[in-house]
């Protein structure tokens, strides 16, 4: 489950839905990627990053002391 | 996205060409099958048939060439050893599916003159085909350096 992205949309006060209509996705892709059912492709990755504000390390980087 | 208005992201994209290469397999398998049914079990004169027996055959070399030439199958073609293996795996290939042809399911009487002839047939076909995937794996190898070098 990819719980910095989740974490990341509700800060920026974003549904699903708004997240995918930003990077030109559905809601489905951004749900499946949340529950870490469906790896996304690096260009879809930095716009989520750039529609978030955040970094891909920030959304998509896992610590293994996570 | 992409140009079809009912895909809407990359997702859907994977998703869709996923279930069209299963489906393009099946399809190619049963028309395998149903062309075989056709010849031996129904014993229809090959006139019947030919037309799906065309298709299938350039489908599949096409599929063949295009694989070859968008890098979906490597052929290390600067590799002569690599060649005359894919050449020797496909004679095999040939020369197995010519003796159950004839020998297991038409019946046919061994002899020496038949069996030449039918080698000589598949190892020229094999030969043609082989030089024709070498040449788009060489060309599509040319072109994924030019773009890489752009």
């Amino acid at each position: 489950m990819n719980m910095k992205l989740k974490l990341a949309r509700v800060e920026k006060n974003l549904s699903q839905q708004e997240l995918a209509d930003c990077v030109e996705a559905t809601r489905q892709t951004i749900g499946l990627i949340e529950k870490g059912k469906y790896n996304p492709t690096l260009n879809l990755c930095v716009r989520i990053a750039n529609a978030l504000d955040k970094t891909l390390n920030d959304l998509f980087w896992e610590d293994h002391n996570d | 996205m992409t140009k079809f208005p009912f895909i809407k992201d990359e997702r859907q994209h994977a998703a869709f060409l996923k279930i069209s290469a299963a489906m393009y397999f099946i399809n190619l398998i049963l028309l395998m099958i149903l062309i075989f049914i056709r010849q031996f079990i129904l014993h229809q004169p090959v006139s019947q048939f030919e037309d799906m027996a065309i298709l299938m055959t350039f489908n599949a070399i096409f599929f063949l060439i295009m694989l070859f030439y968008f890098s979906g199958i490597t052929l290390p073609v600067l590799s002569l050893k690599s060649i005359l293996t894919f050449y020797a795996a496909f004679v095999l290939l040939g020369s197995l599916f010519t003796i159950i042809k004839y020998f297991v399911l038409m019946d046919t009487t061994w002899s020496f003159s038949f069996i030449l002839g039918k080698f000589v047939i598949i190892a020229a076909i094999c030969a043609l085909f082989t030089g024709i995937y070498a040449l788009f794996a060489y060309l599509g190898y040319r072109r994924m350096e030019k773009t890489i070098a752009e």
